[in-house]
């Protein structure tokens, strides 16, 4: 039986925070590869550009089997704009390769995961 | 039956049946008479002069038909009709046919009045003539646009899918021959010191094509300037090319010079002795657009194409040394992507022993494809290669990399992502016992296994961050020592990332590369490497997957004294039952 790749998706949900803001949440599902980290870095620079002040931003990975360096380098790229513009970036539900990847590239500190 | 008189709507009761009536009642006469002058189709009556007889008259000709045929008229005897054709066709009961008369073309259709006929019964035959000039000038004409458009498509077609330059000048200049012009020459310059030729010749199979240099086309200064400025063509151009040594005989006719126009390259289309048509230019023009437009895309693809093949020479990973002095014994492996338009993103070398006796070596992996990645890992490669004259130990060379690399994206007004790379990198020092000693350090990258003696695989205790994305990065370092015969694998993620297994969607894992690596211990490091490039094929079974790179480094084995043949180690890895428990992960 040869099991089909999960289709590629990114949804934004909108959820309260623990402080009480509102904090923007991109799911991500399927594997986050060359062929669709272009998906995820237009949907999270779409976000990062519509905010009008500090951004919360939490990218869920809980539907992610793998992210490649492509992926790392969107994510990494987000943080760093969201961080730079005064917002937070937490990554969410990390686990399996992409949790491995993230602790063998040190960014599992950075990026919050 | 019908008889004349019946064509033209009378039944005419006095008449016996089956009798032609050449001489209708004179009332009828006149009247059907009457009708037939009013037809605007020339309509021509032939028949018997009597009921049986062989003597055939024209029995009614209408105005439009005396237009037509000349001489005609009702009464007269075909054979004193003064037209060949249509004596013939009425002689030899013709269907139809066609004739030139007086600069005009006609066609006839005989239409015999023989409905209820009995056999043997003379008939009058009915002809209908038309004038067909126009029509058929009009279709000529559509024929002749047809064919101009038939062949710009034709060409069109066949001039894209070349995309060799020399290929396509020659194509340009063979399509043309013969439908433009008996001999057409294309000439082409494309920013080098020489113009490039190619003529064809209608009924020669090959097109003959060739290069001049600037100095020669100094005899032909505004050839010349309509090729490499924007001049447009002077009518002394066509004077200048007979002089030319670009022919097979020396062109006397009429030359016709249609420039090329283009964005990469420019030239010029030159017909001899073209057909005397006025739509030869226009027809020209618009070829030499076609021309233009395929020379550019060659030449831009010939650009390309040698940017791809420096790119890709450049990210091929190097040879590994032939002599490392027996000090360390080295193999590699490398898979690029099946994707070829995108450059991969692995790389890996080993550099010649350095003054002190160390061997240093390298693999790392760039984030992203294509030149992006190309001239991310050339900048880590040539970055690398200078702090090497500072700095040798592995661990400071990591941090001063990371910082050389950052400070150059900070110069770099084009980034706006981050960029990095994640390596093993070390060196590689023999030791007096005949073993190894390999100094590494890691950034961000999956750490390297070790094969010991006895089968057992151990991951390196080493962790570092990605190198070039973080000011705040850190690295650290380890020591690993190789026994005789022991070797250090370093390897890319795309090993562990591909994809595949029974299900398909099974990552190969460090689990089953460490397996994989038991079942090799005491191979030789080329050997180990072929190894894990086979399963990984195996587990692949035809999938795609992300660029592979494998380098081991290995301590040479001790000679046996007890073989016959000590030099000679077995080729095949020694199979393994199972696999002993890592040591590390």
């Amino acid at each position: 039986m040869i099991a089909e790749a999960p289709e590629f998706g990114v949804r934004i949900e909108k959820e309260q925070g623990p402080d009480g803001g509102s904090r923007v949440v991109v799911v991500v599902s399927g594997d986050v590869d060359y062929t669709h980290v272009g998906e995820l870095e237009s949907a999270v620079d779409h976000e990062i550009d519509r905010a009008t002040g500090p951004l919360d931003l939490v990218v869920d990975l809980a539907a992610v089997p793998y992210c490649d360096s492509c992926g790392m380098r969107v994510l990494l790229g987000a943080s760093q704009r969201v961080d730079g513009g005064g917002g937070t970036f937490v990554l969410r539900g990390v686990h399996g390769q992409p949790s491995r990847a993230l602790r063998l590239t040190g960014l599992d500190r950075v990026l919050g995961a | 039956m019908l008889t004349a008189a019946d064509s033209l709507g009378h039944v005419d009761s006095t008449m016996p049946a089956g009798a032609p009536s050449p001489t209708p009642p004179r009332g009828m006469r006149s009247l059907h008479s009457r009708v037939l002058a009013g037809l605007s189709e020339a309509v021509v009556v032939t028949g018997p002069a009597r009921p049986g007889g062989a003597y055939t008259i024209v029995h009614a000709a209408n105005t439009a038909a005396e237009r037509l045929l000349p001489g005609i008229t009702a009464g007269l005897a075909v054979e004193r009709v003064p037209h060949d054709a249509f004596r013939s066709a009425v002689a030899q009961q013709l269907p139809g046919f066609e004739a030139e008369v007086a600069g005009r073309v006609l066609v006839a259709r005989a239409e015999r009045l023989d409905d209820d006929v009995p056999p043997g019964a003379d008939l009058l035959t009915c002809w209908y003539l038309r004038d067909v000039t126009d029509e058929r000038r009009g279709s000529a004409s559509l024929q002749r646009a047809q064919a101009r458009a038939g062949f710009l498509a034709e060409s069109g077609r066949a001039l894209h899918g070349v995309l060799n330059l020399e290929r396509t000048l020659r194509t340009a200049a063979s399509l043309a021959a013969g439908f433009l012009a008996p001999t057409v020459l294309v000439l082409l310059a494309d920013g080098s010191d020489a113009v490039r030729w190619a003529r064809a010749d209608a009924g020669r199979p090959r097109p003959h094509a060739g290069e001049m240099t600037r100095v020669e086309l100094r005899a032909a200064p505004r050839l010349h300037e309509a090729l490499v400025e924007e001049a447009p063509v002077d009518p002394w151009v066509s004077l200048e090319l007979a002089e030319l040594p670009v022919w097979n005989e020396r062109p006397t006719g009429r030359i016709v010079v249609v420039p090329v126009p283009g964005t990469v390259v420019r030239g010029v289309l030159v017909l001899v002795e073209p057909a005397d048509d006025e739509d030869v230019v226009p027809l020209a023009e618009e070829y030499a657009t076609r021309v233009g437009t395929a020379l550019s895309a060659a030449a831009l693809f010939r650009e390309q194409a040698h940017l791809g093949h420096v790119l890709q020479a450049s990210l091929e990973p190097p040879p590994l040394p032939d002599d490392t002095r027996g000090a360390v014994v080295v193999g590699s492996a490398y898979r690029p992507a099946r994707e070829s338009l995108r450059v991969g993103g692995d790389f890996y070398e080993v550099l010649p022993r350095t003054a002190v006796g160390r061997t240093p070596f390298l693999l790392g992996d760039v984030c992203g494809k294509g030149i992006e990645a190309a001239v991310l890992s050339g900048r880590v490669r040539q970055s690398l290669h200078a702090l090497r004259l500072v700095e040798q130990d592995p661990t400071t060379l990591l941090g001063l990399l990371n910082a050389a690399l950052l400070d150059a994206a900070d110069l770099d007004a084009a980034v706006t992502m981050p960029r990095f790379a994640t390596m093993v990198l070390g060196d590689a020092e023999p030791l007096p016992d005949g073993g190894l000693r390999l100094r590494l350090a890691t950034g961000g990258h999956p750490p390297p296994f070790v094969v010991r003696a006895d089968g057992t695989v151990e991951e390196v205790d080493v962790v570092g961050s990605l190198v070039g994305a973080l000011r705040d990065a850190e690295f650290s370092g380890t020591e690993v020592l190789l026994a005789p015969g022991e070797t250090c694998l370093i390897y890319s993620d795309g090993v562990t990332e591909a994809r595949g297994g029974p299900g398909g969607r099974d990552f190969y894992g460090e689990e089953r590369l460490a397996a994989a690596l038991s079942g090799c211990a005491g191979a030789p490091a080329q050997v180990v490497c072929e190894r894990v490039v086979q399963l990984l094929s195996d587990w692949l079974a035809g999938r795609d997957h992300d660029d592979v790179a494998l380098l081991a480094l290995q301590a040479p084995p001790r000679p046996r004294p007890d073989r016959s043949r000590p030099d000679r180690p077995s080729p095949r890895p020694r199979p393994r039952p199972g696999h002993p428990p890592r040591e590390a992960s």
